[in-house]
C-alpha cells in the first residue's frame, strides 16, 4: 500500500442503506477498494476472501455481535479496526477499545469525521508502508513532510526540525480546527509540558519564518488568542 | 457503648433512689407513729413513778395519794392499789370485788409480769408498798421478751455487713435487670440506625423489646419490597429510554448521511446544498438531545457512574472552548476564553467527559438562542478556595420561563413548558459533582457552576 487511498476497506453493518452511504462517501474520498458485510457470516467470508487493511464494525448484527466478530478475525491478523456503533454507553465504548479496536464511534456521526479517523488509522498502522505523504501546498510553500522539508516559492527548501515536524503533523492531521496550546506542547513534549509554553511559541515563529510569506501576518499558521492555532484550510484575507 | 452504660446508670440510679425513698417515707411514718405515741408514754400511764411517789401517810396512819391528781392519774387506768409487803390492800381505788383480797408473793409475782384478771398490769415500789395499776382490758399487749446475750451482740455485729449485703444484692439486680434492658433496647437502636442507611434489619424478638424488633423487622421487610420495586422501576426506565436512544441513531445516521451526500454532491444548486446543510445541522442537534435525555436519565436515576479524575483546568477550559469553535454551530458568535488568577493552575477531581457535556451545553444554548451573534465568554475563577466556571452571554438572556423551571417551579400546562432539557442537565451533572449552580441574567445569560474547596486537588 503506497497511499492511504489505497486501502482494502471492510464495511459491516446491518443496514444496508447506511453501507451504501459509506461506501460512497469513501468512493468521494479516493477510496477505491470497499467491501462490504451485513453481518457476521458475511464478514467472515469477505475476510477470507481478501484481507482487509481496516475494518469498521458495526456491534449490533443480525447473526452475532462486533465484539465477538472483532476478536474472531483479529486472531487471524492485527488489523486495524473501528467500531461503529448505536450503543454510546460507557461500558461498551470502554470495552470495545479495551478488546483492541483502535477507535470508538456512536451513530448518528459525521461522514467526514469517520473519514479523518479512518485515516488517522490507517496512517498509524502502515506508517512505515505509506511510501509518502502527499505534499501540502500553504500559499507559495509546499510541504514535504517525508523529507521534513519546506520547499519556498523563492526557490529554498528549509528543512524543519523534529520539533517543527510534530507540531505540523498534528496541525496537518486537525487542518481547518483549532489545536490547543496543551495538545500541542503534551504532543511534543509528553504529559509534563508545563513551562513548555514560551518554547511553543517560539517554534510556531521559526514555522511561520519558513512556510509564511509574510511570518507577521500569518495566513495560514493561525494563532487562535488564548486557544491554541489553526493551519488554515484555505488562505486567509 | 455509651448509650448502654449511660441507659445501666441510669437504672441503677433510680433503683437506689427508690429504695432510699421507700425507706426514708416508712422511717418517716414510724417515726411519727414512735413519736407520737411516744409523747403519751411519757405523760402516759406507764409511768407510774410520780403516781407512787405521790403517797403519803397521814396522821391517822392512813395511807393515799395526793387526792389533788388521783383523779387525773386514775382515767388512765381500770383499777389501782398499794400492796403492803405482807401482800395486804393498804389503798385501792376501783378495785373490783373480786380483786379484793390479799395477795401471796406468787400471785404477786405472777400479775407483775403479765395480766391480772385480763387486765394489763403495771407496778411500781414506793416507800409503802407496792403500787399495782391495772390498764383497761385489751389496751395493752404485754410480752415476755429475752434475748441472748450473745445472739444480740451478733445480730449487732451483723447489722452492718447485712446492710451491705442488701445494698450489693439490690445493685446486682440492677445491673442485671438493666444491663438486659439497655441491650435490648441498644439492638432496636441499631436496628433504627441501620434502616435509615438503608440496610436491611433482623433483630432478635426475644426479651423486653421483642414486640418493638418483631416491628422493626416488619418494617425492614417492606422497606425492602419498596426498594425492589423502585430499582426495578428505575432500572426499566433507564433502559428504555436507552433502548428508545439507540433505535434512533442509526435512522438518524442515514438522515446526515444523505445530507452529507447531497452537501457534497456538485450538481446539487445553492438553496439545495442549504437545505442539506440545515438537515445536518437538525440532525446533530437531534443526536445532542438523545444524548441528553439518556444522560439526564441515568444522572436522575444513578445509573451514571462518575468517573472523576484529576482535572487540570486551564488545559481542560482551553479544550472545551477549542472544541466548541471546531465543532462549526458558534461561527455566528465570538467565544472569549478568561482564565483569571491561580485558577489555570488548579486542579480540580472532576468527570472530564461529563463536565466537557455540561460546557458544551452551555455555549450551545448561547449561540443557538442569539443566532443573530453574541459574545460568549468562558472563564473561571479562584476565590476562598472555590473554583467558579461561568459561561455567560451579551445576548437575550434566559426567558423568565425557563429561569423559573430551572428553579424548580412546575409549569402551568406541557404546551407552554419550556424544553430546558440541555440546561436541566447541566444542573444535574453539577450536582453530581457536589457544585452549586446558578442560572441568572446578567447582562445576558450567565450560568456559574461553583465547586467547592473539597473538589478541588491539594498539591
Amino acid at each position: 500500500m503506497q497511499t492511504l487511498e489505497e486501502a482494502n476497506i471492510l464495511l459491516v453493518d446491518d443496514s444496508r442503506e447506511l453501507l451504501t452511504i459509506l461506501t460512497d462517501a469513501l468512493h468521494g474520498a479516493g477510496f477505491a477498494h470497499v467491501a462490504c458485510a451485513q453481518s457476521v457470516r458475511e464478514a467472515r467470508e469477505a475476510f477470507a476472501r481478501e484481507r482487509p487493511d481496516i475494518m469498521v464494525l458495526d456491534i449490533n448484527l443480525p447473526d452475532g455481535d462486533g465484539f465477538t466478530l472483532f476478536g474472531q478475525l483479529r486472531a487471524q491478523a492485527d488489523v486495524p479496526a473501528l467500531f461503529l456503533s448505536a450503543r454510546d454507553a460507557d461500558g461498551d465504548r470502554l470495552f470495545g477499545l479495551g478488546l483492541g479496536a483502535d477507535d470508538y464511534l456512536t451513530k448518528p456521526f459525521l461522514t467526514q469525521e469517520l473519514l479523518l479517523r479512518m485515516r488517522t488509522i490507517l496512517r498509524r498502522a502502515y506508517r512505515t508502508e505509506l511510501s509518502a505523504t502527499a505534499p501540502v501546498r500553504l500559499g507559495g510553500a509546499v510541504l514535504r513532510m517525508d523529507e521534513s522539508a519546506v520547499a519556498r516559492a523563492d526557490g529554498q527548501t528549509l528543512p524543519l526540525t523534529a520539533t517543527e515536524r510534530q507540531l505540523l503533523a498534528v496541525l496537518l492531521q486537525n487542518r481547518g480546527r483549532i489545536v490547543t496550546y496543551d495538545a500541542l506542547c503534551a504532543r511534543v513534549w509528553g504529559g509534563g509540558y508545563y513551562g513548555y509554553e514560551n518554547s511553543l511559541n517560539v517554534h510556531i515563529r521559526h514555522l511561520r519564518e519558513k512556510i509564511e510569506d509574510n511570518p507577521s501576518r500569518p495566513r495560514f499558521l493561525l494563532t487562535v488568542r488564548g486557544l491554541g492555532y489553526k493551519l488554515a484550510m484555505e488562505e486567509q484575507p | 457503648m455509651k448509650t448502654l452504660s449511660l441507659l445501666i446508670r441510669r437504672h441503677v440510679a433510680a433503683a437506689f433512689v427508690i429504695v432510699l425513698l421507700v425507706f426514708a417515707v416508712n422511717a418517716a411514718i414510724l417515726l411519727g407513729v414512735v413519736v407520737y405515741y411516744g409523747s403519751r408514754q411519757n405523760t402516759g400511764p406507764f409511768q407510774l413513778s410520780r403516781f407512787a411517789a405521790s403517797f403519803a401517810q397521814d396522821a391517822d396512819g392512813r395511807i393515799a395519794p395526793d387526792e389533788a391528781q388521783t383523779d387525773d392519774w386514775m382515767a388512765r387506768y381500770a383499777f389501782a392499789m398499794l400492796l403492803g409487803d405482807d401482800g395486804e390492800i393498804l389503798w385501792q381505788r376501783d378495785l373490783p370485788l373480786h380483786l379484793n383480797h390479799r395477795y401471796t408473793s406468787g400471785q404477786i409475782a405472777a400479775f407483775t409480769r403479765w395480766y391480772l384478771d385480763d387486765h394489763p398490769i403495771f407496778v411500781y415500789r414506793n416507800d409503802f408498798g407496792l403500787l399495782v395499776a391495772g390498764m383497761p382490758k385489751g389496751s395493752v399487749t404485754r410480752f415476755d421478751f429475752y434475748l441472748d446475750s450473745a445472739l444480740l451482740r451478733t445480730l449487732l455485729q451483723l447489722c452492718l455487713p447485712l446492710l451491705i449485703l442488701d445494698g450489693a444484692l439490690i445493685l446486682a439486680a440492677c445491673l442485671l435487670l438493666s444491663f438486659r434492658a439497655a441491650r435490648g433496647l441498644l439492638g432496636v437502636g441499631q436496628g433504627i440506625d441501620a434502616l435509615a442507611d438503608g440496610g436491611a434489619v433482623e433483630l432478635d424478638t426475644g426479651g423486653m423489646s421483642g414486640e418493638l424488633a418483631e416491628k422493626l423487622n416488619a418494617l425492614s421487610s417492606r422497606l425492602a419490597v419498596q426498594s425492589a420495586q423502585l430499582a426495578r422501576r428505575d432500572s426499566a426506565r433507564t433502559g428504555w429510554i436507552a433502548g428508545v436512544s439507540h433505535d434512533i441513531r442509526t435512522p438518524l445516521s442515514l438522515i446526515l448521511g444523505y445530507a452529507e451526500q447531497i452537501g457534497a454532491d456538485p450538481q446539487a444548486n445553492a438553496v439545495q446544498k442549504e437545505r442539506a446543510a440545515a438537515i445536518a445541522r437538525q440532525s446533530q442537534r437531534i443526536r445532542t438531545l438523545i444524548e441528553d435525555l439518556n444522560l439526564t436519565s441515568k444522572l436522575q436515576y444513578d445509573a451514571q457512574p462518575l468517573r472523576a479524575h484529576a482535572l487540570a483546568v486551564g488545559p481542560f477550559l482551553r479544550q472545551c472552548a477549542a472544541d466548541f469553535v471546531n465543532s462549526g454551530p458558534a461561527d455566528h458568535c465570538t467565544l472569549n476564553l478568561c482564565v483569571a488568577g491561580g485558577a489555570g493552575q488548579t486542579q480540580i477531581v472532576a468527570d472530564g467527559a461529563l463536565l466537557h457535556r455540561a460546557l458544551t451545553n452551555l455555549l450551545a444554548n448561547s449561540a443557538q438562542h442569539n443566532p443573530g451573534g453574541c459574545t460568549i465568554t468562558l472563564s473561571a475563577s479562584l476565590e476562598d478556595g472555590r473554583l467558579t466556571l461561568c459561561v455567560s452571554d451579551d445576548g437575550a438572556g434566559y426567558p423568565q420561563a425557563v429561569l423559573r423551571m430551572l428553579h424548580g417551579a412546575q409549569p402551568q400546562d406541557e404546551l407552554s413548558a419550556p424544553h430546558i432539557l440541555g440546561l436541566h442537565l447541566v444542573a444535574q451533572i453539577a450536582r453530581a459533582h457536589g457544585a452549586s449552580v446558578a442560572f441568572l441574567n446578567q447582562g445576558g445569560a450567565c450560568c456559574r457552576i461553583a465547586f467547592d474547596t473539597c473538589a478541588l486537588v491539594h498539591v
